[in-house]
This record gives structure tokens, sequence and C-alpha cells, in this order.
């Protein structure tokens, strides 16, 4: 028991997270246009490297750094534990969103006109902290007499999909170009609790020495993906796999993006991501509570006619008040979105780059601005801001530096190369570099790289 | 599977490689779960026309109720229970003195505990006892499924009057120590 709580904390200090928030309009990387549909591009076809050509990862935790509980101080265990326990707040979540793409590829129609498409895979799990129920579970009702333990901490997130898509991003004009991608979403897995309501008290009673209230409990979980129509449950990952390629439940959805130059120094750029959702139809396993009830003990009548049996009264009328229940209903779930957008200005040596053969494009070899990104999540909404700088050494060489500001930290320093070797194009961002030096003591660290054939 | 979880190897890997780590320890690891669980048990109000017969005619010095409880049943809390802490707080506003015993019997009705020193005095409102079950010492406690409550009178010159609306009050509650 006592390991496999150890092995879920571990689990959630190096929980993985992706965001791919440095790749964002940087290095015009074929990449790009999976976070702006609406990207410039300046190639005339890619080809992922399968596998290789986009792959994001990063490992966050808002509400402890590893060190606090592993750190070999010779401190007692149980302590700092509960000095974890202590210092994690509502709203401290884990979030693992790994994408990693099976084939992507794009080729110039026109002058204009760029279509890209593919298929990846996406792991996206987000659960926050139910202080209440830890400690409930962790140190009992007995030190929290009158405080109400809210099960609306208890809410939790997670998908694997695969996630099959066409872009296209067109040029307006000299100032403008829009993009959109339409994507077909194939669930494999969905769990999720979320609007979770009620409370647990212990009060001291009237008719008894304690009274114990469940007050507007309305809880639900909805699961598709994990057990079968003969109730047996999935448990092999290739089956799990197989089911991201055209599974039984279905969605559809949409990015849209643009960028606009206010001049040629001045660049903006925006995206919405995955406007889309799901029908779970398929493999459908919900569960309901919803009720009240205040239990104050046993009852004993001494009724000498009667013999009564207290236990099955109360268990009767406990599911008479909080009735659960388990349905096979389909339901459906919205992706979780995300909004990107970012301001460039561009300054210093003004260069010139061929661009899928006679066109040629202007750049400047100094850039700086800020990005901004937001992720729709069950509770809140996440946001983080990044200030970045961008160097091009070359025309095949670009360089970027970032300051984020998240949920996980308000000092996080970050990397990015985009480099062409011939046609092999790589890019790769390390997000916090600071963290490098001790990873135990990091709240968020994440890298993204990728391997594509670039046809100028 | 082996071909998508490369990345994975070859970014863990990397970060291996460039990273590194204050001193970690998993030789400490030794987490003691112990929560204290409290819950009201039983409860009860009687009027003195309880220790009469249905015709009130004749006094009836002994009471008893018996409640399945199936708590004990539990797996975790029979492999985790240390301690069993009973609260008991009695208002005798009878004008006669007695006891309460507890026994609480297994599924065949054979006793595996008992607590038979409640004894409560004439008019005393705020009687309270506290008695601990140390379940190392008391093993078969853990086989209880039923709880059965008696109440004696004490003989006494005072006789009770079912006519007079007079109460006896019963309260208790639990407070269970657990290590997991």
């Amino acid at each position: 028991m006592k390991k496999h709580i150890l092995f879920f904390v571990f689990a959630i200090t190096i929980s993985i997270q992706a965001q791919q928030k440095l790749a964002f309009s940087f290095g015009e990387t074929p990449q790009s246009l999976m976070l702006n549909p609406g990207a410039e591009t300046n190639f005339k076809q890619h080809y992922g490297i399968p596998i290789l050509s986009n792959f994001n990862v990063s490992i966050g935790n808002s509400g402890f750094k590893f060190a606090d509980l592993f750190l070999d101080d010779s401190r007692d265990f149980n302590l700092k534990f509960q000095e974890v326990l202590s210092k994690i707040v509502p709203g401290d979540n884990i979030s693992i969103n790994a994408v990693i793409d099976v084939l992507n590829a794009g080729f110039r129609i026109n002058d204009k006109t760029y279509l890209s498409f593919g298929f990846y895979e996406e792991l996206d799990i987000i659960t926050y902290f139910p202080k209440d129920m830890l400690e409930l579970f962790y140190y009992g009702n007995e030190p929290f007499l009158n405080r109400p333990f809210s099960i609306s901490q208890a809410s939790m997130k997670a998908d694997f999909l695969g996630v099959l898509h066409l872009g296209i991003s067109r040029k307006i004009n000299k100032k403008l170009t829009t993009g959109a991608r339409v994507k077909i979403y194939s669930s494999s897995l969905n769990i999720e609790t979320s609007n979770n309501s009620g409370t647990f008290t212990t009060i001291i009673g009237n008719d008894n020495i304690l009274r114990q209230s469940l007050d507007n409990i309305d809880a639900q979980l909805r699961t598709s993906g994990i057990v079968d129509s003969n109730n047996e449950v999935f448990d092999s990952p290739d089956e799990f796999i197989s089911k991201t390629f055209f599974g039984n439940n279905l969605g559809l959805g949409f990015d849209v993006g643009l960028t606009y130059h206010f001049s040629p120094q001045l660049e903006l750029t925006g995206s919405i991501l995955d406007i889309g959702f799901i029908k779970h139809s398929n493999n459908i396993r919900n569960f309901t509570a919803k009720g009240d009830f205040i239990l104050d003990g046993l009852n004993f009548e001494y009724n000498s006619d009667l013999t009564l049996d207290y236990w099955q009264e109360l268990e009767d009328d406990f599911k008479d008040k909080v009735p659960t229940s388990e349905t096979q209903e389909a339901y459906t779930t919205w992706r979780p979105m995300k909004i990107n957008a970012a301001l460039k200005y561009s300054f210093g040596e003004q260069r010139r780059v061929v661009c899928y053969g006679e066109t040629h494009k202007k750049y400047f070899n100094n850039s700086m601005g800020f990005q901004l990104h937001t992720i729709m999540r069950p509770l809140k909404a996440q946001f983080s801001f990044t200030s970045f700088y961008e160097k091009s050494l070359s025309k095949n060489a670009h360089f970027k530096f970032t300051h984020t500001v998240n949920d996980y930290s308000p000092a996080i320093f970050g990397t990015g190369l985009s480099l062409q070797l011939s046609k092999v194009h790589f890019f790769g961002m390390l997000d916090n570099i600071l963290a490098v030096r001790d990873l135990s003591t990091a709240n968020n660290i994440s890298l993204n790289f990728g391997f594509n054939i670039v046809i100028d | 599977m082996r071909i998508i979880l490369a990345p994975l190897k070859i970014f863990f890997c990397f970060v291996l490689c460039i990273s590194c780590t204050d001193n970690l320890t998993f030789d400490q690891i030794s987490l003691d779960i112990e929560p204290i669980v409290n819950v009201p048990i039983a409860y009860f109000e009687l009027d003195q026309n309880d220790f009469f017969d249905d015709d009130d005619d004749i006094e009836i010095t002994s009471i008893t109720d018996t409640a399945v409880f199936r708590v004990l049943e539990s797996t975790t809390v029979q492999e985790n229970l240390i301690k069993a802490v009973i609260d008991f707080e009695i208002i005798n506003r009878f004008d006669r003195s007695f006891e309460v015993i507890i026994d609480f019997l297994d599924s065949n009705g054979v006793i595996t505990h008992s607590i038979t020193d409640l004894n409560i005095a004439v008019g005393d409102l705020n009687y309270s006892a506290t008695r601990t079950i140390i379940v190392e010492n008391s093993p078969e406690f853990l086989n209880s499924r039923k709880v059965r409550v008696k109440i004696n009178l004490f003989s006494s010159p005072n006789v009770l009057d079912p006519t007079i609306s007079k109460t006896l009050v019963f309260r208790s509650a639990g407070t269970f120590y657990l290590s997991f």
C-alpha cells in the first residue's frame, strides 16, 4: 500500500507536460504549422522523419519539488510528507501532455498556398490535487471537527487519442497569412471527473455526540475505452494504440491561425488550437452519486415487539438519499482548447533568403517580443507569459532565448535552436535551463525536438 | 510501441546526460499513514414507560436491544485497526440508578468484548466515560458483528412512574486509530 502511494507521488513529481510554447512563432519550422496553421513558411515541401519529426515532453508539478520529499537530509520522511501536504493548495495540479508525430508532411500548391497533413498520437492528462481528500485519508477526520472536506477538488481528465489532420496555409497579401486545420480525433481512452460538488463534515451532534453529514453531493465519473461490452478491462498497450486509428469514439476539431505584419519589422501571430469535440459512444462506463445524508449513528428503539435491523435501515436510507448509478450512456467531451499569440519586433541587419525557387524573403537577424499561451483546463485556464529574444546567425541557424512566467514558476529561462543542414532541418527547445543543474528542485522542465526533411 | 517509445528514451538519456540532481535518497522512504477516524455509534432516549410492560403494570428492571454492524467486516479495517476508543455520554433524569452493559458479539452471538462498568447514579445529568479497546490485547474484537446494549435498573425504594415524562439519554461515539 505504502509503495503504491509513493509510486503515485513519484509519478506526480516526474509528470510530463507538453506545451511546445517555445516553438511557437520560431524559425519557420515545418512544425510551427502545427502550432499556428497561419504561420509563414518559406519551403516548397517537407517530410517529417516518422516518429522523430516532432516530439515534446516537459516535466512539471505545481505542488512541490522532488527534493522536498527525497533530499538526503536525514529528516523524517513522514515530516517531509506532511510539509508537502500542507504546502499543496487547491488548484495545484499534475498535467501530462505528450505529442508524438507519427506522420507529418506538406507541400506547396502555389506561391501563396501550403498544404500540410499527418497523424499524431496525443496523451493528455490533468489531475488536480484533491487536498481535502488527501488530508482526510492521511489524518482522518478526528483532528478536523467542523471542517467541511470538499470533493469539488477531485477533478481530472485523461485522454489518449490519435489525430489525423489536414491543414492549409494561405498568404492573403504581403501583410497577412492565414491558415486552418481540420482534425479527426480517434479516442482510445477517456476518463474524466469534474464539476463535482459537496462536502463531508463532522460536527458536534444533538441526538448523538457526533453528527456526520454529506451535503449537496453531486459527483460523476465518465470513462470510455477502459471496459469492453463484456466487462473485460483493456490492459494491453497494443489495444490502446490500435484504437487510436479510427476507433469507435470519433471527434472533429479545427485549428485556426494567422500571421500579420504591421510593418516589415513588427509581426503578430496568433492561433486557436483544438476547437473540437469527441463523441464517446463505445465501451462506456459512467458512475454518478447525488444527494444529502446525515449520520447520527444507530438509533436503538428498544421495541420488544419488533426485531429491527438498524444497520440495514441505515444502508437503505443511505442508498435512498444518496443514489448511485452506473450507466453506459454516450457522452461528448471537449478538447482542451489552446490559444497562442505572439508579438515580435525584428531589428538589426537585414538579409534575404531564397524561398521555394525564385521567391525571396527579407528577414532581420535580431528580434524580440512576447508570447501568451492559454490552455483550457477543467478547473480553470492555465496561462503563461513568455518574453523572448531571437538571433539569426545565418539563414539556416536561428537561436531563441526566453523567460517564462507560468503556474509552475515565475522564472523559467529557456533556449531554442532551429538549424538546417542541407535538406535536414532540426529544431530543439529546452525550457528551464537553470533547472538542468538540479532537476530535483525544479517545478518545470521541458524539451521539444524534431527532425524534418525540408526542400526549399 | 517500441518505435513510439524511442523518442522518450532519447529524451530521458539526453536529460540524464546533461543534468544533475542534488543528493537524493530513497532509502528513508517509510510513510506511516495513521488516520484517526471519528464516527457516531449508537444513541437512544428512553422514557420511564419503556421500563414497564404493555399494561404499564409491572416494572421491567432490565431491557436489551441488539444491532448488527458491519464496519469490522472490511478487510481494510480488520488489517489496520490498532485501537478503538469509545466515548459515552449519559443523562439520567430517572429517580433510579442503573448500569449499562455493552457486549460486542460475533456472528454466532458469542461475546467478543464487554464493557460492564458504566454505573450511572440517580439524577446524574453529565455522566461521561471513555473506554479503550487495544486490538492487540483483544484480537477477538475484530470478529464483532453485533452490539448489544443492556440497561439494568438497580433496585431502589423509588419506583418509576410511567405517567411522568422523565428520560434517560444515551449517546456514544467511537474514535478509531488505523495504521497503514
